[in-house]
């Protein structure tokens, strides 16, 4: 056995180690669309899914960010073969799409609260709001980390493993949130609406 | 991920893990605009079904889980996570309906019922 460790072995613990971080995320994820499921139906005098999403909206919301997914895991590729700039306007994208992605999102909490139809309206509106909330404020922690990342890489003039490394991790957890996102659209905003 | 894999087999795997989820983004979009089905039950299936579809395309195109050597440590974790995610989704949906199909008695009658058996006592 040899007495120390690879770049790659130590890649490959820390990829192992945020990877079981991801899934207890998942968990969480997973008790928040229970209770969505469960709730969809109180709506008390609230307004129902019908109501108050609008399908069209939603789409570009999930394309936004499916976009960014890929531009974040080609800034990945990008930093493994070297090409630092490459990456760099790839990671810068995948900001912006976050960006665009949250700000879409924060409109859409905006306009239900002026309409009188917050989380404190009726149960369907509290389990929608804390469901896609968290989700939401897994992207703003994610943007955050990105934009770091993206200061801390422009910085340095060679590429290092650790660089690799740690947008490896980032890209990730950006692909988790996206898989997440399938989910949210498919349950709260097409089955809640249309099923 | 694959060390010797080379740049353009990686940056194809994003573009076809891409098109692929818009392509099945855009299928669930069309089949509740157009109304492809007519029954609740088959609009959620149909639509689940798209979803589940699309994570394992994104699992195989973007984060690449067959590409793990052995022993596959993330895979495994995936499925037993999988296997947790489905007991308390589906065994909390089921006790809820469960619960809502024992006790389908409205308001007032529930208040009746309820003052009734406090008067039994404990």
């Amino acid at each position: 056995m040899s007495t120390h460790t690879t770049v790659s072995e130590k890649n490959a613990t820390a990829e192992l180690g945020f990877w079981m971080y991801l899934m207890t995320d998942l968990m969480l994820f997973a008790s928040l669309f229970a209770t969505f499921y469960i709730l969809r139906v109180g709506v008390a005098d609230g307004p129902t899914a019908a109501e108050v999403f609008d399908i069209n909206y939603v789409m570009a919301q999930t394309l936004v960010l499916l976009a960014s997914s890929v531009t974040s895991g080609m800034a990945l590729v990008s930093m493994k073969f070297s090409m630092k700039k490459q990456a760099l306007v790839f990671l810068g994208a995948t900001i912006l799409l976050g960006v665009g992605f949250l700000a879409l999102e924060l409109n859409e909490f905006i306009a239900l609260a002026t309409e009188g139809n917050s989380w404190t309206t009726s149960a369907f509106l509290s389990s929608y709001f804390t469901l896609v909330g968290t989700h939401g404020l897994h992207i703003f922690i994610g943007l955050i980390w990105a934009s770091v990342l993206f200061v801390a890489l422009a910085k340095q003039p060679v590429v290092s493993d650790n660089h690799v490394r740690k947008l490896s991790l980032f890209t990730m957890f950006w692909h988790f949130l996206d898989l997440v996102w399938i989910f949210i659209f498919a349950v709260v905003y097409v089955i809640g609406v249309y099923a | 991920m694959n060390q010797h894999e080379s740049y353009n087999a990686a940056a194809k795997r994003y573009v076809v893990g891409g098109v692929g989820s818009a392509s099945l983004i855009l299928i669930t979009y069309l089949a509740v605009t157009s109304s492809w089905f007519e029954k609740p039950m088959s609009i959620a299936f149909f639509v689940l079904i798209l979803a589940f579809l699309q994570l394992v395309l994104q699992l195989v195109t973007f984060l690449h889980v067959q590409a793990e050597a052995k022993p596959r440590w993330k895979s495994i974790g995936f499925v037993s996570s999988m296997i947790m995610i489905t007991v308390v989704v589906a065994g909390s949906i089921w006790v809820m309906y469960n619960l809502n199909y024992r006790m389908h008695t409205s308001g007032e009658a529930m208040q009746e019922y309820m003052l009734e058996q406090n008067k039994k006592g404990f």
